[in-house]
């Protein structure tokens, strides 16, 4: 497999003299162009690097989290739903990613979190609770279904909810 | 996006046509980036819920019946535990919810993210990977390659060493002064979490460009689709 040289750009007697007349400030009155300063909107990372400086806020989901848990009881799945939705479509939970897998199952676990009516698909979860030698397994298999099913739309999105809000609930029961 | 010199775009390009036969960077954004870097940021997530719990790997391995391979993969550092493992640790053994995670603020994981992303790039495409990527380092290559004197100083005889010498001394002149730009634009904002940056020679900033180049202008090049996630952050 090919790979980059990556060698020195210059021969190092040569840097080393650049280094001296750098240090002896020959560079000091040098014009170069001007910086072209990216609009932020469009650059993703913004040329004033906000992005990269240590956050004071809470992350993402502590943040939806709470704006959902505010609402009303019968309210929370829908707005739940909205703001995994909004936060999928822009990227910016988690870092951000659109990668159908990883959005999907943060997503609804997110909305199984703050789903407080109770799953309706415990039923599911109760015989995977019974042997919690398997449960791992068990769950690591079900995110792989919806892994390996969702994109063949075996799932509709409030089943894949449901489900998600299941396994999520049923591990917060006591054991 | 993230700048980049269209020399070291065409090498990159060129590389990844020689190494994977990826024709288009649609296509490697897809079939490469992506399937990696995702993983990558789970990878920084299950990290922090691992310390936070106190929890090592063979707690980790025992309680999620993980197979030797993936035990392997994951301390060779090759393969970053994914999405699934994260949740499962999250919900199978901590039994809590991910607002009781105190998680870094996102910017944090997200720079780990990526630090972890170009150094893999480093690995996978250079002679003799550099290891250490930093955020200076990152600030420094943006400037860099938003100059055209970036153009000039892609390894090999493509130009002379009159012409690379001339726009070695340009372009650390163009990174010293952004890295200054940017810190006295931290110290207005009464930020003080931004070191004060390094002086870069032209020894060291020549260490840069051929050691990070590559894996700098494959991150951007990732990074290129605007609706690929990251720029909301």
């Amino acid at each position: 497999m090919s790979k980059f040289d990556n060698g020195p750009i210059l021969d190092e007697a040569t840097l080393l003299r650049m280094n001296e007349e750098f240090r002896a400030g020959a560079y000091d009155q040098l014009e170069i162009s001007p910086v072209v300063r990216l609009d932020p909107k469009s650059d993703p990372f913004g040329m004033d690097y906000e992005w990269l400086e240590p956050s004071r806020d809470s992350t993402d989901f502590v943040e939806l989290y709470a704006a959902v848990l505010s609402q009303p009881s019968s309210e929370r799945r829908r707005i739940a739903s909205a703001a995994v939705r909004r936060t999928a479509l822009t990227g910016s939970l988690a870092g951000g990613t659109d990668d159908q897998v990883f959005q999907k199952w943060l997503g609804q676990g997110f909305v199984g979190l703050c789903h407080e009516a109770g799953p309706t698909g415990v039923e599911l979860l109760a015989n995977i609770r019974k042997d919690t030698e398997v449960l791992s397994e068990r769950v690591r298999g079900i995110l792989t279904l919806f892994r390996e099913t969702l994109p063949k739309g075996s799932f509709t999105s409030e089943e894949e909810i449901t489900i998600a809000s299941a396994i999520i609930h049923a591990l917060k029961l006591p054991q | 996006m993230l700048p980049t010199s269209p020399d070291w775009r065409t090498a990159t390009e060129a590389l990844l046509e020689a190494q994977r036969g990826e024709k288009t960077t649609d296509s490697f954004i897809q079939s490469s980036f992506r399937r990696q870097f995702f993983p990558i940021i789970s990878g920084v997530y299950f990290d922090e819920v691992k310390t936070f719990a106190n929890l090592d790997l063979e707690t980790i391995k025992s309680e999620l019946k993980l197979t030797k391979g993936t035990e392997s993969r994951w301390y060779s550092g090759h393969s970053a535990p994914g999405p699934d493992k994260f949740f499962a640790v999250v919900l199978l053994m901590l039994k809590l919810d991910l607002n009781s995670i105190p998680f870094p603020g996102r910017n944090v994981m997200l720079f780990r993210s990526v630090r972890g992303q170009i150094e893999r790039f480093s690995e996978d495409y250079c002679v003799r990977p550099s290891t250490g990527f930093n955020l200076i380092l990152f600030r420094a290559m943006i400037h860099a390659m938003s100059h055209p004197s970036a153009d000039k100083l892609v390894p090999g005889d493509r130009w002379t060493q009159v012409i690379r010498e001339k726009n070695l001394t340009e372009s650390v002149k163009r990174v010293n002064t952004g890295l200054k730009d940017d810190h006295e634009a931290y110290r207005r904002k009464g930020l003080t979490v931004f070191p004060k940056p390094p002086v870069v020679d032209p020894q060291t900033l020549s260490s840069w460009y051929s050691n990070w180049g590559i894996p700098y202008t494959l991150f951007a090049m990732g990074t290129k689709d605007a609706n690929w996630g990251i720029e909301d952050v």
